[in-house]
């Protein structure tokens, strides 16, 4: 079940290379300066953006494998991603985006919003479900966003920044959510933090992108 | 509002846009001053305004429905494709808009008509045969109603933005999913914006429908056709059907304004 990255990845003319594996029940921190290249890398795991060069991998089978045409399309990766700018779903209340994988994935309606209620419980945002998405606050909308991409129960969970564009008081609390969800999850992880605190309190072993 | 601001600085401008101004609005005032008020509701009440009131709605709403079904998927496609093929597809399916009317019916009765390059087929083979019914209105209204619709929601799904969709795929959404639960509900105010452009397309279509499908009272006389009629005849008559026609058309403009506007401050 390990999931392996090895090649270069990017977008247009910038290219940065790769070269590591990871197994289920680590949290792997990914560090690197601005424009080192950790949402692109998110992004290439999740199927978003094709590598440039040599392949990802999980559990023995290619995602993406730029010499031999191999393309797995992102509804198909066991990937979940909580992005920087969250992406919630503006015009669905917050149980709707929550439980949306899942119905994408045909579970019934009453099961997925049975779930979609739990999951937000994890998050401590269960009083948060039939409001819209798009007025959330920043923090309650962060919640929601983790809480979709646990629901679908992912092999690999993507994490970008969960906890910037939070104010100082929010964070503490949010970053004790994100733990607890960690915690819980048996897949593997991936965190991209620009912050050394978050980094150091949630991830079992640091990468740095563009130091070499 | 800008500009307006702007171009009254200039007195010569301001003359200028003054002058435009009074040439739309006097014939629309003129209309309203000259209808017979006191013949109003008798005239519109009449059997043969009735009979083509009912067809214009009849065949003007199926239009109306068909050109977003058809126009909707395509505005997608076009919003989420650029090449040289995509723009010549937009550049022929935008073209009945600045068509000669007359020339849109004769287009569709090459095409359509009984001796038509796909209406000998249809009669040939299944004794279809399209010009002169309803059904032929509906296809004129369609083929110069569609071009309206394409160009308003192609613009909205540009709008739209792709991480939405990204999001939803790593969730696994099938792209006919995403397009229907992410995308068509995230710019629905816009979409019915774009279905009633169509709609008031189709209501007022004349050139086109009378070549292709005739003016045959009860079966394919719609209201324009109807009105261009009683104006040969009975011209207070024609103005009041006019200034009927001209309220639904001022309607549906100011009730689209309303939902562009709340469209944008979504």
């Amino acid at each position: 079940m390990t999931l392996s990255i090895v090649g270069d990845i990017g977008k247009g003319t910038h290219s940065l290379s790769v070269d590591f594996s990871i197994e289920p029940g680590e949290v792997v921190g990914i560090v690197g300066r601005n424009g080192a290249g950790k949402t692109t890398l998110i992004e290439t795991i999740a199927g978003i953006v094709p590598m440039v060069t040599g392949s990802v991998a999980w559990n023995g089978t290619d995602w993406d494998n730029a010499v031999r045409k191999m393309w797995v399309s992102p509804e198909e990766r066991r990937c979940a991603v909580v992005f920087q700018d969250l992406r919630l779903f503006p015009h669905m209340t917050a149980i709707q985006n929550v439980a949306f994988g899942l119905r994408a994935r045909g579970v019934s309606k009453v099961e997925a919003r049975h779930l979609a209620m739990q999951k937000l419980r994890v998050v401590g945002a269960e009083h948060l479900a039939d409001r819209r998405a798009s007025v959330l606050s920043g923090g309650e909308a962060q919640r929601v966003a983790l809480a979709r991409a646990i629901a679908t129960d992912p092999a690999v969970l993507l994490l970008d920044e969960p906890l910037s564009a939070i104010d100082a008081a929010s964070k503490e609390s949010l970053r004790e959510v994100v733990a607890t969800v960690l915690q819980q999850f048996t897949g593997i992880a991936l965190l991209v933090s620009h912050d050394p605190t978050d980094v150091a309190t949630l991830a079992s072993r640091t990468i740095t992108l563009g130091a070499r | 509002m800008k500009t307006r601001r702007r171009t009254s600085s200039s007195p010569v401008l301001g003359a200028i846009a003054v002058v435009a101004t009074l040439f739309v609005v006097a014939p629309l005032v003129s209309v309203v001053i000259r209808v017979p008020w006191g013949d109003f509701w008798s005239t519109l009440t009449s059997n043969a305004v009735r009979q083509s009131l009912f067809i214009s709605l009849q065949t003007s709403l199926v239009a109306a429905v068909l050109a977003a079904f058809l126009g909707i998927p395509l505005s997608w496609w076009l919003a989420r494709t650029s090449n040289k093929f995509s723009r010549v597809i937009r550049t022929v399916c935008i073209a009945p808009m600045v068509l000669p009317p007359v020339v849109a019916g004769i287009a569709l009765l090459a095409a359509f008509g009984r001796r038509g390059v796909v209406g000998e087929q249809l009669f040939n083979w299944w004794g279809i045969s399209l010009p002169f019914t309803k059904t032929a209105v509906v296809l004129a209204q369609v083929f110069v109603a569609m071009p309206f619709l394409i160009l308003a929601v192609e613009a909205v799904f540009r709008q739209v933005d792709e991480g939405l969709e990204d999001a939803a795929r790593t969730l696994g959404a099938s792209p006919l999913r995403i397009f229907f639960t992410v995308v068509v509900p995230s710019v629905c105010p816009a979409l019915v914006a774009g279905l009633v452009l169509a709609w008031a397309r189709s209501f007022g279509e004349f050139g086109a429908s009378i070549t292709f499908a005739g003016s045959f009272p009860g079966r394919t006389q719609t209201l324009p056709m109807s009105v261009y009629e009683i104006a040969t005849y009975d011209y207070r008559q024609a103005l009041v059907v006019s200034v009927f026609m001209m309220f639904v058309s001022v309607g549906v403009l100011a009730a689209m304004r309303d939902r562009w506007a709340t469209g944008a401050t979504r």
